[in-house]
């Protein structure tokens, strides 16, 4: 921003000289035709004057000489004086920002080198790496292989047990009601057989066992 | 609603009289003949319970009763005490357990054996002088028959169970059978 007022004053400055310069050279052509024309007077006096005259200057061209040098020194001062601040330190500033960009650029360069490096390295890491990562996860993969197929036998055993234990059960009852109704039918045949079969004598007999045993055990 | 306890007391004290008097044998005809009468005339309890009927009546339905039965005195007292008391409807509850003192007094015991057939005199008193020599005390038994035991008997004196019944011997045959592996 600064840089631009700068080069925005040195173009005026500039532009200033040139309308100096340009008003000085309009002067400097209207003596011109001034001088033509006293020339031509000259000539129309006589050849041999005519070719003295060219060959020195005159005391009017001198001074205008002189004002000439004035006018640029004058312009030189006024340049000397007002541009040069603004144009050295826009120069300056152009150049600072030149010099930061420069640095930035190449400390990005040092960033991009040592990125490129880094990856250069992991490159050459990220093979074995992957070899790592997949070691790794075959032998994951191999442990839950092993615990799966535990699992799966653990499994296979508990239903295998359970399934043993319903038969057995299933046994077990069947067993014990097949008893129960062999029990049953034989308490009813037995009852059948006793009372179609004893007589008052064996009521008799029964009693006095009965009563005997009863007796010993006292 | 029964009301032993107090049943039990009356009769502890009436037995207590008896037994300083030697009286209780007599006491004990008579409470027991009035449970009967009780059991056997509802109207005669109700003539000496009923809460309806002015206490001067019931007292004297009672003395008739005592009058007509020509009781000791005690014991007539006693069945106007109860009366007086309003305790006339634990007469039968009285009655019981004082033949329960006087069986504990002169050490008898009530039996009742069960049979598929009418059993024999023999029999009976077979059954008898063995549970007499089990309890140690003289049994004074009943009988009953139940041909549903098929055969043997069952006989219960008091706490003491007898069953040698072959219904008894058929249903342990048949858990013998179930329980045996």
């Amino acid at each position: 921003m600064n840089g631009v007022k700068h080069i925005a004053k040195f173009i005026s400055l500039l532009a200033l000289a040139l309308l100096f310069a340009m008003s000085s050279g309009s002067v400097f052509a209207a003596d011109t035709g001034h001088a033509t024309a006293t020339d031509q007077a000259v000539a129309a006096d006589g050849g041999h004057g005519a070719s003295k005259v060219s060959k020195s200057l005159s005391a009017e061209k001198v001074k205008d000489l002189g004002w000439r040098i004035v006018n640029f020194i004058a312009l030189m001062i006024i340049l000397v004086k007002f541009g040069a601040k603004p144009i050295g330190a826009g120069l300056a500033a152009r150049q600072k920002k030149i010099k930061d960009e420069i640095e930035d650029l190449q400390q990005k360069r040092a960033d991009a080198e040592k990125s490129y490096n880094d990856f250069q390295a992991k490159l050459a890491s990220v093979e074995s790496e992957i070899d790592k990562i997949v070691d790794r996860a075959i032998a994951q993969a191999e442990i839950e292989k092993v615990k799966i197929i535990e699992k799966a036998e653990q499994a296979a055993h508990d239903i295998k047990r359970s399934a043993e234990m319903a038969i057995q059960n299933e046994l077990t009852e069947a067993r014990r009601t097949l008893k129960n109704e062999v029990a049953d039918q034989a308490a009813v045949m037995a009852e059948k057989l006793i009372v179609n079969n004893l007589t008052a004598d064996d009521q008799v007999k029964i009693i006095d066992n009965y009563l005997a045993k009863v007796g010993a055990v006292q | 609603m029964k009301q032993t306890i107090l049943a039990r007391r009356y009769a502890k004290a009436i037995f207590s009289i008896g037994q300083e008097h030697a009286t209780y044998d007599q006491y004990n005809e008579v409470l027991q003949g009035l449970a009967a009468l009780y059991a056997s005339h509802p109207e005669v309890a109700d003539a000496v319970t009923n809460p309806l009927y002015p206490l001067d009546v019931k007292e004297k339905v009672m003395q008739g009763i005592v009058a007509s039965m020509s009781v000791d005195v005690v014991i007539g007292n006693f069945l106007n005490l109860l009366v007086q008391k309003k305790r006339a409807e634990l007469l039968p509850e009285i009655a019981e357990a004082y033949r329960s003192m006087v069986d504990e007094a002169k050490n008898i015991s009530h039996g009742n054996v069960v049979s598929a057939v009418e059993l024999s005199d023999d029999l009976k008193a077979n059954v008898q002088k063995v549970l007499e020599k089990l309890t140690g005390k003289k049994v004074e038994l009943t009988t009953s028959v139940d041909p549903s035991i098929i055969g043997g008997i069952i006989a219960k004196v008091g706490d003491l169970v007898l069953d040698g019944s072959i219904k008894t011997q058929l249903a342990g045959l048949k858990d013998s059978i179930k329980g045996r592996e």
